[in-house]
């Protein structure tokens, strides 16, 4: 589970188009070389966009090199890889922080060399002395905001009533898990719903599953969970199961469930009709937008804001389109 | 010739081969091979990877042996004494959150600097007083540390970058100085203090290992401890100094990255680098038995494995890659220092 920080500027949906079809694009002459220091290569967030980056980079109209460094998680180590990208005189420092206030000396130092550089899915700390001239990420917020109003939808199409939610949060230290929060309960202020709890699951489904069952002895009545992330869904489904609310859609025991990420257990159980709502965390469209703002980027062009993907959301009904199928990168 | 008597070792290698004298020549002056070894590698990475030879790689290559430069250094003082430290990359860490959390609720340097070589030479203390006067066994003991100052960090700071440092402390330690201007650095670049400092240290703590009194006592408590009680050396108080050393080294290395990276964390060295610091000072010339080993040699040999890794990223060969010519030079190190013993 990638852990997220965000200043407090966000360009989302349209504004995400805007940036990229924006008229005063410079392109960059000839070959741009872009110099990536990466955490490591451990987690599947890390493999998989390494290597979409390569992937949507060899099919770019701009040539362009990716230089690829690996720092194990460890800082001073990815500090020092972006040192020697320096040295070697990349166009563009493209950054994936291990630590969102210790990249910071880095951006200043690429800066001081006249290197632009992007902050990829974690930004820079607000409170930092130095920013990323453009920060690519993940909209946290509007994540579970789509997929609970995709549920709060379903829901008033199938005449049921909507009252409380019992939110299944991640880490409270993590800002993605505090602005997916913020998303669900934009989502309940629109369709008049009240979270009813606050379930710190800590993106572990064991722990999630001790916090959900005695909440839901507590609620009785509740009949939409959402869910932080589709990891912690094992846990769900089986406290779910010990209340016999385990049912696909259609049941009448059926809970209704949102969550995010689109892991394998959100696939499966959107196909089986248990999750009735999954919006991706969209590696796929975060890692085109940064290779299409590379050679801008490396032409100096400057950015006001932003880009945070939202991506789409998955349900039951179009889990096996072509086009969204395309979207998956973590099956 | 049946039945006739064959010297081999006369005739495998004659006497008067270069390779064999070379061997001998490198046997007897362990701490030249990770300078030869430095040279030819900066020589031939200079004339065939771009930018090896720019001044602000250059730089950055001599900034970065700030960065481990002084957790070699103790680690030699150690190894010579025929110990081990595995506690040094996480006393960094548990020195720098504790140090840096009070330089920023007070908004000072000094008391921030001065916790985080308390918390180093406490730690060096531990270890010191676990393996030289309660004989416990070195790679447990450190194993130990280690665990417990990762622990420590991670509580005391909840896994939490501790940020909002004094700006002059900062621009103090990580500071460069003497800007100028060569090959195709367009803009000036200076000196790091941090390579400036680490080359003080390594001359001072050089001279001290190699020509003084203490620096005899410390190789012959490493070569054989028996002797060196029989010989009136005080060899639990040898050993101990040494851990506190390298403890001191550790704080020492805290402050320059906490000011490099303008943020303390949990993670900000990772055991990777440990091993890094073990091949670097043998390669220098130490020996994991004890006895043997140079502050030159072990700053050369972290030259050698900076450099490497500098070219790799230059080059743009695949991490992983590297990390696989890393290992096979760290086990021929070791195959090495196998050999020089026999």
């Amino acid at each position: 589970m990638s852990r997220l920080t965000r200043r407090g500027f966000i360009a989302t949906g349209s504004a995400v188009g805007a940036v990229l079809a924006s008229p005063t694009i410079v392109r960059a002459q000839g070959k741009v070389t872009v110099g990536m220091a990466w955490p490591g290569m451990q987690d599947a967030v890390w493999s998989t966009s390494h290597k979409l980056l390569n992937e949507f980079a060899a099919a770019s109209d701009t040539e362009i090199e990716l230089v690829f460094t690996a720092a194990d998680m460890d800082v001073a180590k990815q500090a020092s890889d972006a040192n020697d990208l320096i040295s070697r005189g990349v166009d563009v420092l493209l950054v994936f922080p291990i630590d969102s206030k210790a990249i910071s000396s880095s951006v200043k130092r690429a800066r001081d060399a006249g290197i632009p550089s992007m902050a990829f899915l974690r930004q820079v700390h607000a409170d930092a002395r130095d920013q990323a001239d453009v920060f690519v990420g993940i909209d946290a917020k509007y994540q579970q905001l789509s997929s609970a109003r995709t549920v709060f939808e379903k829901m008033n199409a199938d005449g049921a009533e909507i009252s409380e939610v019992l939110w299944v949060s991640g880490d409270i230290r993590d800002e993605n898990s505090r602005l997916r929060g913020v998303g669900l309960q934009e989502a309940c202020d629109e369709y008049g719903a009240t979270i009813a709890q606050d379930l710190v699951g800590n993106w572990d489904p064991q722990q999630a599953a001790a916090a959900l069952a005695p909440a839901l002895k507590a609620y009785p009545n509740i009949n939409h969970i959402s869910v932080a992330s589709d990891v912690m869904m094992s846990g769900v489904r089986q406290v779910l199961q010990d209340a016999g609310k385990w049912a696909p859609h259609g049941d009448e025991n059926h809970m209704y469930l949102s969550s995010v990420d689109v892991f394998p257990i959100g696939l499966e159980l959107l196909r089986s009709g248990h999750l009735d709502a999954d919006t991706i965390f969209d590696v796929t469209g975060m890692c085109r937008t940064a290779v299409e703002l590379m050679p801008r980027l490396a032409a100096g062009e400057t950015f006001d804001s932003d880009v945070l993907i939202q991506g789409p959301v998955f349900t039951p009904a179009n889990v096996d389109d072509p086009e969204m199928q395309a979207q998956l990168w973590a099956t | 010739m049946v039945g006739e008597m064959v010297d081999t070792s006369q005739t495998y290698v004659p006497r008067d081969s270069g390779v064999l004298k070379l061997w001998h020549w490198l046997r007897s002056h362990p701490a030249l091979l990770p300078v030869v070894l430095s040279v030819v590698m900066a020589l031939v990475f200079a004339l065939t990877v771009p930018n090896f030879a720019d001044l602000r790689n250059i730089m950055n290559i001599f900034g970065q042996l700030g960065f481990l430069g002084f957790l070699c250094i103790g680690m030699t003082y150690v190894m010579v004494a025929g110990g081990i430290d595995l506690s040094s990359y996480t006393v960094v860490s548990a020195a720098a959150v504790v140090g840096a959390t009070v330089m920023v609720a007070t908004d000072s340097t000094v008391p921030g600097c001065l916790l985080m070589l308390v918390i180093g030479l406490a730690f060096g203390t531990i270890n010191g007083i676990a393996i030289a006067y309660l004989r416990m066994v070195p790679f447990i003991v450190t194993l130990s540390t280690m665990v417990l100052a990762e622990g420590f960090a991670i509580w005391f700071t909840q896994a939490q970058s501790v940020y909002g440092l004094p700006y002059a402390f900062i621009d103090i330690f990580s500071a460069r100085i003497l800007p100028m201007t060569w090959g195709i650095s367009a803009r000036p670049v200076g000196i790091p203090v941090a390579g400036i400092a680490v080359l003080v240290a390594a001359l001072i703590l050089g001279f001290v290992l190699s020509r003084t009194l203490y620096g005899r006592r410390v190789y012959l408590t490493g070569a054989n401890e028996e002797t060196a009680r029989i010989s009136g050396i005080r060899v639990r108080r040898i050993k101990f100094s040494t851990y506190v050393l390298a403890g001191l080294m550790a704080a020492i290395t805290a402050m320059i990255l906490t000011a490099d990276l303008g943020t303390a964390t949990t993670a900000m060295v990772r055991d990777v680098r440990l091993m890094d610091i073990i091949a670097a000072t043998v390669i220098g010339g130490a020996s994991l038995k004890g006895g043997k080993g140079s502050i030159l040699g072990s700053m050369f040999g972290l030259l050698f494995l900076t450099m490497l890794s500098n070219a790799f990223n230059l080059l743009g060969v695949s991490p992983f890659i590297a990390m696989v010519i890393k290992g096979t030079v760290l086990v021929a190190v070791i195959g090495l220092d196998v050999l020089r013993a026999k």
